[in-house]
């Protein structure tokens, strides 16, 4: 066993992987304009925040789908509990964008028929979903696949907050490895998650992205 | 268990309910009539929400009918052993019917946990629209966030289909809940969800409370901070005032 399909995962969240994903800061950019974000320690209090609701957030979404959980039902879920317009269309186009991506590099079966209904405007298109069904086609080990992801949502958090605040690189990475070591027990919360649990985030998170859509000056799309 | 089970029903013009059914310590007060509305207002004879109370609620408000649901006092959620308190909540509204579901504040006691869960069914044609503030606890004892858990979950469905979905699991010993992607230093956070009512593009201005409103998959909803119930309530209140027939 070699670790193809990891590296695979690897090129689905680079960064440069051509989705758009860094057109999204998903509420980052309200946090530095009020100030709430503006040095390295506040950086780490978002980040430990953010990583206590990734296993019912995205990393929820993406571990049900990788598990074979029906992902109508998921996709569903996620629609309705991504309340903030922006959160949840900048989730779709990820989605759409990743779809297509994958579906000329890849053999996904899944993600096919998924972009399929998503097509037919049966279901709206959630980006966690769409990982998780990717990890599932490429046969990815779960885990490890997850604990990448995991660490590429927070590294685009701190990106993004050392842009907008801006914040020194060095400050950065200092927050950001602070979070690496409870990734493996943030992956294990996840794939545990009951149905009944996936949509649980945070009202504050959920609130500055709703500001977001009237915010005077804006770099990002959320 | 206390059970509370309503149905309102157009009767020549007038909504009238008919069919009602509590068990202790939850009752009805006498219905009135304003602006359109019958208005029921719920009551506790009891301080607050014991531990092992379950309270099983459930309102339908047929074809035609206009209801409006209030409380008489502040939720109070006391201290609890093992077994915790809970809610379970159940709404329909059929198409052509309105209810306005507006629930006091609620406030968790210092070691309370509760479980709450509200399932709301809607038909298309129907129109909704619900109000939640929590505190975060006695505030004017300085008490916050002294509560072990606080468990809510509100879904929408349109017509069977899941449209809206507000899940949140509030455990002061797992997080930073006075802080960022919580309550972010405010004392009381509110949500309002509002469904086939037209409440214009711009919130009213909004007095104390700090908000923000989106488009849900479907309907709208309304979040706000404040450091006290009142501001949000206000808010709550003019938002609704402001509705365009």
């Amino acid at each position: 066993m070699n670790n193809v399909s990891l590296i695979k995962v690897m090129q689905a969240i680079d960064p440069l992987f051509p989705i758009g994903a860094f057109t999204l800061s998903n509420g980052m950019e309200t946090y530095v304009q009020r100030g709430i974000v503006s040095d390295r320690e506040s950086l780490l209090r978002f980040l430990k925040a953010y990583v206590y609701t990734l296993p019912t957030g995205d990393l929820g979404f993406a571990a049900k789908a990788a598990k074979g959980e029906d992902y109508a039902l998921l996709d569903e879920l996620f629609s309705a509990s991504k309340s903030p317009l922006e959160l949840r269309s900048g989730s779709e186009k990820l989605c759409r964008r990743f779809i297509k991506s994958e579906a000329l590099l890849n053999s996904c079966p899944l993600l096919e028929e998924y972009s399929e209904r998503i097509a037919a405007g049966v279901l709206a298109g959630s980006h966690p979903v769409a990982m998780g069904l990717f990890i599932r086609d490429i046969g990815a080990n779960l885990t490890e696949s997850l604990e990448m992801y995991c660490y590429s949502l927070l590294s685009a958090s701190v990106n993004h907050a050392v842009k907008l605040v801006p914040l020194r690189q060095s400050d950065g990475q200092s927050a950001l490895s602070e979070m690496i070591d409870g990734i493996p027990e943030t992956v294990q919360k996840a794939l545990n998650v009951s149905l009944y649990d996936l949509g649980i985030g945070g009202s504050g998170f959920d609130l500055r992205s709703m500001e977001h859509e009237a915010l005077p000056a804006r770099l990002y799309i959320s | 268990m206390s059970i509370l089970n309503l149905t309102a029903e157009n009767r020549n013009g007038q909504t009238v309910i008919t069919h009602s059914s509590f068990t202790a310590p939850l009752k009805i007060a006498q219905p009135f009539y304003r602006d359109g509305y019958t208005e029921v207002m719920m009551m506790a004879a009891a301080a607050g929400i014991l531990e092992g109370d379950f309270y099983d609620i459930s309102l339908t408000v047929r074809k035609g009918a206009a209801l409006k649901f209030t409380e008489q006092s502040y939720t109070k959620i006391f201290k609890s052993g093992k077994k915790g308190s809970s809610r379970r909540i159940r709404i329909t509204v059929e198409s052509g019917g309105r209810l306005h579901y507006l629930p006091t504040p609620t406030i968790p006691f210092a070691g309370s946990a509760f479980c709450d869960s509200t399932e709301i069914h809607l038909e298309s044609g129907s129109k909704f629209i619900m109000t939640d503030i929590l505190s975060a606890g006695r505030i004017a004892m300085n008490e916050r966030f002294a509560f072990k858990s606080y468990r809510t979950r509100t879904a929408v469905y349109s017509d069977e289909r899941l449209c809206f979905l507000d899940n949140r699991r509030l455990v002061p010993s797992k997080c930073d809940l006075a802080g960022i992607g919580f309550f972010e230093g405010y004392s009381h956070c509110g949500m309002m969800y509002i469904f086939g009512e037209n409440i214009g593009d711009k919130l009213p201005k909004s007095g104390g409370a700090e908000a923000a409103m989106t488009k849900a998959k479907e309907g709208i909803c309304i979040r706000a901070f404040g450091s006290a119930g009142e501001d949000i309530a206000e808010l709550f209140a003019d938002v609704i005032r402001g509705i365009k027939q």
